[in-house]
């Protein structure tokens, strides 16, 4: 039986960047995976979804052509090159992370793996089993779109995001069930393709879990561009009629029905628990259950990702993978990460650390300011002044414990923020830093000058 | 590498140096058949016969008049005194011709003569036949100074000594003759002027003479059981002094101690410390710098007075802790 | 001829006074009662008036220096007068042998490019320090010596010098470190490269808040501490109680409230009251009023009261002459007024001596009776309890009477239990029937 210092099982964000750190640091390593390398960022997710938002917004640039004095006279598109032109991308990432993996000498074994509590991990594939010998284990078996047991729903055909980026055909209508990040950024490539949109959200507000400014600010957006947001709303049902669907729904006690002839279901995802259905390891509710350096309470088992719940996100899941190997090679790792959340609809939102009401629970005498970038020099010049930055610090040292962004290309300046808080900068070093101008980022440093009351545009 | 006594190392130095040079012999008080005060030059003469190994009368003064003469004349003599106590009577000629004569021919004459004799305490030979006036010596301009501490300093500084073309007086000490060190068979030379770290250290300094040599190592050795680190230099010549050993080494531990057996007052530490105090060392220094010497008094001949009256082990542990705060 | 300023000796144990603050500089010019300078004992802060008048011609000093009694610290007299350019050696005319000796070698280590420096404090530092302190251009005057006699070794400004590298911090950990005073020298940082983050400093601060705090015993605080001590040990206390009945008492402090308020603008308060009646009473008991120093038992003939004041960090005990003689609204005057300097340390030595008798007053808080500790050379001391109503038999029935308990301390060495207790006796009778004063 082969023998690894450690075996990794599933090859998304969270476990191959584990195993090219474990490997880097001199550990023997094999990575299992079932599918695609990649997981579900690169193969069903993140990447997909940048690359269909991509096409959305060149077609959004020419329908404004207009407004820069540019006349397109027609234009068209094809959902089978995009869907192409999607899968090339993803390929060549594919490739590259398995470059890597070969670079770094990491077996990789294509199939599924079944680890034991001895750490032995049973590999099956088509043709084979065998059976491999881990010191140490690191599960990151990802997850799968969650799909709730809404009455109908098993009659009709429907959607997740497994399936809705290779779609064939554009739907003329589309009923997004769920107003998370992953059903908003589906909608907005659909508003944009022309498709009827129509977002149905039990909370009282989509994105509920982000800032109620920045879901306040893009429902607006998203509501101006045509798409229909129902809030406070529950799927009572789904029928087939006459080739379409009926969705009945109970919007604050009124019954209401759609008609449509989409259904995307984005509610949630849930864990993948292939393989480690016989580990003894404790899970809190239906996420394994991890403590700070990602142990499991099987001693060197550790997971990774959205196994365990937290922020299901790509890069949280490589972070943890990297703590959970420092752990195993015995490097402490003191700070808590913080993990900045991206949402890439138009306009983008991104944001980091806590939110003014999470912030005032956790005790922090918390002082907020929002400067809006309408009058930004960069943003008006681009047609791109929606959106506003937000600053949340502690009031007496300035400590900034949280930044809200929306805007366009906020998602890349979200790591100023991040920056400040991870180096510990406060609200006084930010105005103190010199910005370029003119940037969409300069409404950070108005930002930090209006926390302080020394704005120069805005106080 | 064979072992020698500093006795033998002396004889030694003298028989191979007389083998190879005709010019060279010796001159004292009963160095012949008897083999002199101290044994050195016994079998001397069996080898190389009364006309280079010449006994002489009991003058002191007759015995250095006639080595400067023949020194002028070209030969190179090697005088023994029986005890260095007894140089009083020789230093007319030690002093105002030996150290004098070059400087006043212009150059044209030359005083190439070694004048060896035992020093120091520790003999029980009492207050006439224990001094260590080096001191004395090393105060006339003309004159070179050497103390060797060990069997093998002692062969190669005579050697130098035989060929330097200076007067020169070679200090041995009486308890030293029965030590032992590894010597080479061979004849070789170490340059007048060139101290000996015996020891290396960070802590503290000690610069020690002769026998001092020995006890400074072993107070180092104890020193170290309480993580001091003791740096010993052995000067081999005062005169010429090699300051920049001891500058050097003072710059590092920033802390000096001179420890000799000549009486404190008046002794060649007092110079040494002077010499460290003007130079460059002195912006490193950390404490005073400590002299150890013999206490101003004569060597008693009662022999627990005899070691009271000379700096021991003890005493130089004590001062270097002083140096160190550490008391 | 230039007269000396000397750092006076204010007490019997006043051996060294600390400049707090110069009132003039050099080449200014000074009145006779002007104050010159402020020091601190080990007592009390106190301004030094001038006795000369004329030109401040030279400050030897500066402030924090410690300086011995009886050393020229200034010198006063015409403009352009010529004094002497280091303070004079030996002048300490009730000084030991020993500090003359000291303050002559630290003039011979005086180096010229430091004269202004050095007026004031030589340092002893050896060649080594000297150096590295130069290298690092820090000053030696900031270093504690740890060789003989304070003399700074190469170690010691090494220490300082590595103290004062900066270290690697956040932004935010130094905002939050100079928030809570934390000294960043002696935190230890865990982020990158050391740097010292939040997390370290908070971590810091609760693991050093465990540390029980510790201070030293100096000042005034030391005083107390060595008065008590030698009070406690020497003296054989013995502590007498009684109930006092205060309904009279109470009538008569209501009845000259408002005319001793409307006199001197201050309130009469019990304590004026048991200090008046305390000081008529001593003068019919001498015993108690007496001092005990060496072998003598001194019968004082006035009553000089002193009055226990808590001040910040100790206790003093201000002292009102001659309070047999003053009236209620005098004293009450005078024990407001006192108790303020005290409290704001500007009490005069003659304020503070003198005493021959001392009222310790717990009133204000749920304190009955007591062990009063006596302040020496007295031989005793009265302790004053709260004022409660209580039920007490008042001829075979039960009143709630205002009543409070008196609690004497007595020294008995000179004093014995029965005339302690006939002068406590009488001064229960004298405050449940006060209107007895008058008489």
């Amino acid at each position: 039986m082969k023998s690894f210092d450690l075996v990794v099982i599933g090859g998304g964000p969270g476990g191959y960047a584990a195993a090219i750190r474990a490997a880097k640091l001199g550990l023997s390593v094999a990575l299992v995976e079932g599918r695609e390398l990649g997981g579900t960022c690169l193969n069903r997710g993140c990447i997909p979804s940048k690359t269909l938002l991509k096409h959305a917004e060149v077609i959004e640039q020419i329908k404004e052509s207009k407004t820069y004095g540019i006349t397109v006279n027609d234009f068209s598109f094809s959902i089978d090159a995009m869907v192409n032109r999607k899968n090339k991308v993803v390929n060549q990432l594919r490739n590259g992370i398995k470059g890597l993996l070969r670079q770094n000498k990491i077996t990789l074994f294509n199939g599924y793996g079944t680890v034991a509590d001895d750490k032995t991990v049973t590999i099956s594939s088509v043709n084979e089993t065998q059976k491999i010998q881990a010191k140490n284990v690191l599960l990151a078996n990802g997850s799968t779109p969650f799909v709730p047991e809404l009455p109908g729903l098993d009659t009709i055909s429907y959607h997740t995001s497994d399936t809705i980026f290779d779609l064939k055909e554009v739907p003329s209508h589309m009923v997004i069930v769920g107003g998370g990040a992953i059903g908003l950024e589906i909608a907005c490539i659909f508003n944009s393709l022309d498709t009827t949109v129509e977002i149905v959200e039990m909370a009282d507000r989509i994105l509920p879990n982000e800032d109620a400014d920045a879901s306040d600010y893009l429902a607006s957006q998203l509501e101006k561009n045509g798409v229909v947001i129902h809030t406070n709303t529950k799927i009572t049902g789904f029928r087939n009629s006459d080739g379409h669907i009926i969705v009945d729904m109970d919007k604050q006690g009124k019954q209401q029905t759609i008609e449509t002839d989409s259904v995307l279901v984005s509610v949630g995802r849930t864990p993948n628990l292939t393989g480690i259905e016989k580990l003894s390891v404790q899970f809190d509710g239906k996420f394994v259950k991890v403590d700070k350096n990602m142990g499991t309470s099987a001693p060197g088992i550790y997971a990774v990702g959205d196994l365990i719940g937290g922020y299901q996100l790509a890069h949280a899941a490589s972070d943890e993978g990297i703590r959970a190997i420092n752990h195993i090679v015995g490097i402490a790792t003191n700070k808590e990460a913080i993990i900045p959340r991206c949402v890439y609809t138009f306009p983008e939102i991104a944001s980091v650390g806590l939110s003014e009401s999470d912030a005032k629970e956790a005790g922090y005498a918390v002082k907020v300011k929002k400067v809006d970038i309408a009058a930004n020099g960069k943003a008006i010049a681009s047609g791109e002044n929606r959106g506003f930055m937000k600053i949340i610090a502690e009031e007496k040292y300035g400590e900034i414990l949280g930044v809200v962004m929306v805007g366009s290309h906020v998602t890349e300046m979200i790591s100023q923020g991040t920056s400040f808080m991870h180096l510990e900068g406060t609200v006084e070093e930010l105005e103190n830093m010199v910005f370029p101008h003119p940037t969409i980022s300069e409404s950070l440093f108005e930002t930090a000058g209006a926390w302080l009351g020394k704005g120069i545009h805005y106080s | 590498m064979r072992e020698l006594t500093y006795l033998e190392a002396v004889r030694e130095a003298m028989s191979q140096e007389m083998r190879e040079n005709d010019d060279v012999f010796i001159l004292g008080e009963d160095i012949g058949v008897y083999g002199g005060a101290f044994g050195v030059t016994r079998g001397m003469i069996e080898e190389f016969g009364p006309e280079r190994v010449r006994n002489t009368p009991i003058s002191e003064s007759g015995i250095a008049g006639a080595a400067v003469g023949s020194a002028l004349t070209g030969m190179r003599p090697i005088l023994e005194l029986q005890f260095s106590d007894f140089i009083t009577i020789a230093l007319d000629q030690i002093v105002n011709q030996a150290a004098k004569l070059r400087y006043m021919y212009g150059g044209k004459g030359k005083v190439p003569m070694v004048l060896r004799t035992p020093s120091g305490s520790g003999t029980g030979a009492a207050a006439q036949h224990s001094q260590s006036l080096e001191a004395w010596v090393a105060h006339i301009p003309g004159l070179k100074v050497v103390q060797p501490s060990t069997a093998y300093d002692v062969k190669g500084l005579l050697k130098a000594a035989i060929d330097d073309d200076n007067p020169v007086i070679f200090y041995e000490h009486k308890l030293l003759y029965k030590t032992k060190s590894e010597v080479p068979v061979e004849s070789y030379s170490i340059p007048l002027g060139q101290a000996d770290i015996k020891r290396e250290g960070t802590d503290v300094t000690i610069v020690a003479t002769a026998i001092m040599v020995h006890r400074a190592l072993e107070a180092a050795e104890e020193l170290e059981k309480d993580g001091i680190s003791a740096e010993v230099i052995d000067p081999r010549t005062l005169v010429p002094l090699d300051e920049e050993t001891i500058v050097k080494s003072v710059s590092k531990t920033g802390r000096a101690v001179v420890v000799h057996e000549a009486v404190k007052r008046g002794g060649y530490g007092g110079e040494i410390a002077s010499m460290i105090a003007e130079s460059e060392a002195f912006d490193y220094m950390d404490a005073p710098i400590r002299r150890l010497g013999g206490v101003a008094a004569p060597i008693p001949y009662n022999p627990e007075l005899e070691k009271s009256a000379v700096p021991q082990v003890p005493d130089i542990i004590q001062a270097v802790k002083d140096t160190l705060n550490r008391a | 001829m230039a007269k000396e300023v000397f750092m006076p000796k204010l007490s019997s144990t006043m051996e060294v006074g600390t400049l707090l603050q110069w009132f003039k500089e050099e080449g200014e010019s000074v009145e006779i009662g002007e104050p010159l300078f402020e020091i601190m004992t080990d007592k009390i802060n106190i301004e030094v008036e001038s006795y000369e008048e004329g030109t401040l011609l030279k400050k030897y000093y500066q402030l924090d220096d410690e300086i011995p009694v009886n050393t020229v610290i200034a010198y006063i007299g015409e403009e352009s007068e010529a004094v002497p350019k280091d303070p004079p050696v030996g002048n300490d005319q009730e000084g030991s042998m020993e500090e003359r000796e000291s303050s002559s070698t630290t003039e011979a280590t005086e180096t010229e490019s430091n004269v202004k420096e050095s007026q004031s404090n030589k340092v002893r530092a050896t060649p080594s320090a000297r150096r590295v302190a130069r290298e690092n251009e820090i000053s030696l005057h900031s270093i504690q010596g740890s060789g003989p006699k304070g003399r700074i070794q190469e170690q010691d400004v090494a220490e300082m010098v590595s103290q004062t590298e900066t270290k690697l911090s956040t932004p935010l950990a130094e905002k939050i470190a100079k928030d809570k005073g934390i000294n960043l020298h002696n935190v230890q940082g865990t982020g990158s490269r050391n740097k010292i983050t939040k997390a370290d400093v908070i971590g810091h601060d609760t693991a050093s808040s465990d540390e029980p705090e510790r201070i030293q015993l100096k000042g005034l605080r030391k005083a107390v501490a060595a008065k008590m001590l030698e009070s406690a040990r020497s003296i054989p206390h013995v502590t007498l109680t009684t109930d006092v009945d205060m309904t009279k008492a109470m009538e008569m402090r209501q009845a000259l409230l408002p005319i001793i308020e409307e006199q001197t603008g201050y309130r009469l308060s019990y304590t004026e009251i048991i200090m008046k009646t305390t000081a008529h009473v001593l003068g019919s008991h001498p015993y108690v009023n007496a001092s005990l120093i060496e072998n003598e038992i001194i019968l004082n003939k006035s009553v000089h009261l002193g009055l226990a004041v808590a001040v910040e960090n100790g206790l003093i005990v201000p002292s009102i002459q001659h309070a047999e003689a003053k009236g209620l609204a005098e004293l009450t005057v005078m024990s407001k007024t006192l108790g303020k300097k005290a409290r704001n340390n500007q009490l005069t030595p003659e304020e503070m001596s003198g005493s021959t008798f001392t009222i310790s007053n717990l009133g204000m808080y749920a304190i009955d009776g007591f062990t009063p500790i006596i302040n020496p050379p007295e031989t005793a001391i009265l302790g004053v309890g709260r004022i409660v109503r209580k039920p007490v038999a008042i001829d075979n029935a039960m009143e709630i009477r205002p009543m409070m308990v008196l609690s004497l301390s007595f020294d008995h060495r000179a004093i014995d239990g029965a005339p302690a207790a006939a002068f406590l006796t009488e001064l229960k009778e004298c405050l449940e029937s006060p209107y007895g004063l008058l008489v």
